[in-house]
């Protein structure tokens, strides 16, 4: 495989340690041979059935947990299978817990950037600014005591921006984000790639994925499904063309079945989702002129935005058959 | 506002907002030990007819030496509580929690936020205690004691040493407790283990000889006690073992211990692919038996603590009920408080008595002590002459100044209730201070409230564990 500056991560044929142990004692690998490039300035999104999964793929892509096999390179730098030292060109945050409870989230950030050769104040107007422009300026005077975990780990994650590290692992699948922190998360995202750091994060939420990530990886029984942009992601997974509206979609659905052949016609309360089938390039126009030219004229028809979710539950029933 | 805080300002302030709040709780936290020791004072000042005037006489005399020696104990108790309560923050609670990981990317320096954390703990201590100490001196001032300045430096000194070495072992075992509550365990063993140590070394026998205290060399002097060269070496080892593993620890992200996103039911185990062997790491199934332990010998200790709080008020109210005529006995035994040093040093006043109930026909042979009832009145005294239907007693001990003889009495066989067969000194003292209002308070108040308010207290306590 070519071996390029700009690549951050260089996973090939990673296999865990740890084993699931199944009925009769039949071990399974959590994770196996699983085959990763992470460019510079990207944001990946790290998705799976199994939260374990993809917290263990974060973990051992931050070099902080062992692998068995394979071989994993963070920036030309070689991981030693068996230690897991802290490496100064990767920030990993794993939980909330990191924050010091005994001040507000403004003092937080200037605390922990102390350390930093810049005039102070210059550093807290800005650091403030940055609150203010990822929706957060609520939170600045904010005890962090009184923060929830998932508003932590937002916050810990504008000191990982700050940081020298180049790459910043944001490995908190579990937590449930609002629309608030999702959306905090996504400019926060952009400041980390203008400042040239890559940001890798797991999530289970898509729409995280879809807002904050130009990249994304799915994991499903320990093996990596898809791995690549967000586009192509939604683009080649879901299917849905067109969906339509109407009280009488089953009757819509026979007449349209004899016009569409070539497309697939499922219906969801009284949704008709017309989805291409195969690897067909996508052309809701010509669906759309098909039913206006054959005289239907349903309550509401709509070209489907192709969302992660859905690109996300395809791939899924994909694999699962 | 422009926050400058630094790494030393950050541990000065402890659990609080403000640098400013945290300054005055410490203040007030000394101003509140030297009131309580001033008032535990008191308590044992009204013990002072007991057996605690024999067994420890350095806490019970009228001298600044007891008010100070009472709070070096009190101090290291009361700091004991506080490193438990604020564990979290005060030692290196941190490095688990992977706060020093972020800081150590961001550019701090693991040294030296070991030594500041270190200078800023002992800065902490070293207020609170000496603000504490000058409370206490200032208050026995007002007892217009004889105010002996000489051993005032030496006990300064050696609280001060105490709370010093508690502090350093404290901070060495939280670096290898992997969870705060057995951090908690290992701070009351690290108290535990510090008595032992000055026990042993003879240490307690210097520091409670108020002569001795007045010349401070007497402390360093090896022939006596070893004490401070094992101090002196604790420490040194400590600060190393210290130093070298809160360095190591903050090399690697620390995993929080918990198995919240394991799937149900699933094991998870590591195997060597060279030799397949495996390795038990997680399994939800055993998640909980910790808590349960836990819970079970909470609800134990406090139904225990109840039992024989009610119980020895049982006890109290049997003994106080033997009046002439209906002496108390429990299962042929009366107690008998002796509030009298009449009887000494057979009898030392305020012990607790045990009488053997006896009748009429049972032998009483001279020398022995009896339990009688003359004119409504109960006496003990001792047989010096007999004959078939009588016996003529005296007391042991006549007060200075008073006629020798005056209690020797003639006591008709049937008015004798009981025959002394031992005594027990601390149960005494004990039953002296249960009859206080401290000990009213203790013993009957605190258990009625908590037999009363159980469901609360069980509700807040798992409200708290959640809330974790």
């Amino acid at each position: 495989m070519e071996h390029s500056p700009e690549r951050v991560v260089l996973m090939e044929g990673i296999s865990s340690v740890e084993h699931f142990l199944l009925i009769d004692d039949i071990p399974r690998r959590v994770l196996g041979d699983i085959t990763l490039v992470i460019r510079r300035t990207e944001t990946w999104g790290i998705n799976g059935t199994s939260l374990f999964e993809i917290k263990l793929l974060l973990e051992i892509m931050a070099n902080i947990r062992p692998y068995d096999e394979g071989k994993c390179v963070l920036i030309e730098r070689g991981m030693m299978r068996r230690k897991r030292v802290i490496l100064k060109h990767v920030f990993y945050i794993g939980s909330a817990d990191m924050l010091y409870n005994n001040m507000n989230v403004l003092e937080f950030l200037m605390f922990a950037t102390a350390q930093f050769k810049t005039n102070k104040v210059e550093l807290q107007e800005e650091i403030f600014e940055l609150i203010i422009t990822v929706g957060l300026g609520h939170l600045s005077l904010t005890p962090n005591h009184s923060l929830t975990n998932e508003e932590k780990a937002v916050i810990i994650l504008i000191a990982a921006a700050y940081s020298d590290s180049l790459i910043i692992v944001f490995n908190l699948p579990e937590y449930k984000w609002d629309k608030i922190l999702i959306e905090a998360i996504s400019k926060i995202a952009d400041f980390i790639r203008e400042r040239g750091k890559t940001l890798i994060l797991s999530t289970q939420e898509s729409l995280l994925i879809e807002k904050a990530c130009s990249h994304t990886a799915v994991i499903h029984q320990g093996s990596l499904i898809y791995s690549g942009t967000v586009e192509n992601f939604r683009l080649k997974f879901d299917k849905v063309e067109v969906v339509i509206r109407d009280k009488s979609v089953h009757s819509i659905k026979e007449k349209l079945s004899i016009l569409l052949p070539g497309y697939k016609l499922d219906i969801e309360d009284d949704n008709l989702m017309i989805s291409s089938i195969g690897l067909k390039v996508s052309d809701p126009s010509s669906i759309f002129r098909i039913i206006l030219e054959s005289g239907f004229t349903p309550e509401s028809i709509e070209i489907n935005p192709k969302t992660v979710q859905n690109a996300y539950e395809e791939i899924m029933r994909l694999h699962d058959l | 506002m422009i926050y400058k805080n630094s790494y030393f300002r950050k541990e000065l302030r402890q659990a609080y907002m403000e640098n400013k709040i945290s300054t005055n709780r410490k203040m007030g936290f000394a101003l509140f030990l030297g009131l309580f020791s001033f008032a535990i004072y008191f308590v044992f000042q009204t013990l002072q007819e007991s057996v605690l005037s024999d067994v420890v006489p350095e806490i019970m005399q009228p001298s600044f030496f007891s008010t100070i020696y009472l709070y070096l104990h009190i101090a290291v108790l009361f700091n004991l509580g506080y490193y438990v309560y604020y564990y979290d923050v005060l030692f290196f609670t941190e490095i688990r929690k992977n706060s020093w990981y972020l800081l150590i990317q961001m550019g701090y320096h693991p040294v030296t936020m070991f030594f500041l954390k270190l200078f800023a703990l002992i800065y902490s201590v070293f207020l609170i205690y000496t603000l504490g100490f000058a409370v206490t001196v200032i208050l026995t001032f007002l007892l217009k004691y004889n105010f002996i300045a000489a051993y005032l430096p030496t006990l300064y000194i050696v609280g001060m040493v105490d709370l010093l070495l508690i502090t350093i072992l404290c901070m060495t075992f939280s670096l290898f407790s992997k969870t705060v509550i057995y951090g908690r365990y290992w701070t009351f063993l690290t108290a535990v283990m510090v008595f032992m140590v000055k026990k042993v070394s003879g240490q307690y026998d210097i520091i409670s000889n108020r002569v001795s205290m007045q010349n401070i060399t007497t402390l360093f002097n090896l022939e006596l006690s070893l004490y401070w060269q094992i101090v002196m070496a604790i420490t040194f080892i400590s600060c190393l073992i210290c130093l070298f593993q809160s360095r190591n620890l903050a090399k690697y992200y620390n995993f929080p211990p918990d198995a919240t996103i394991l799937p149900e039911e699933v094991v998870l185990v590591e195997i060597d692919s060279r030799t397949g062997l495996r390795k038990l790491i997680k399994s939800k199934v055993k998640e909980g038996w910790r808590a349960r332990i836990i819970d079970t010998v909470t609800t134990a200790f406090l139904i225990v603590f109840i039992c024989a709080a009610l119980a020895f008020n049982l006890f109290i109210i049997l003994i106080n009920a033997s009046t002439p005529g209906q002496v108390v006995s429990i299962r042929g035994v009366i107690p008998f408080v002796f509030s009298s040093s009449t009887m000494e040093p057979e009898i030392m006043m305020n012990d607790l008595a045990y009488f053997q109930k006896i009748d009429d026909q049972y032998p009483i042979e001279e020398g022995q002590i009896i339990l009688f009832e003359e004119n409504n009145v109960l006496y003990v005294e001792r047989v010096i002459n007999k004959t078939e239907r009588q016996l003529y007693v005296d007391i042991d001990n006549y007060p200075p100044l008073s006629q020798i003889g005056v209690m020797k009495k003639t006591v008709p066989r049937q008015a004798v209730h009981g025959l002394y067969s031992g005594r027990s000194r601390w149960l005494g003292a004990l039953i002296l201070f249960a009859n206080t209002i401290v000990g009213r308070l203790l013993f009957l108040l605190v258990p009625a409230v908590l037999l009363f308010y159980q469901g609360h207290i069980y509700r807040y306590i798992k409200r708290s564990k959640k809330v974790k």
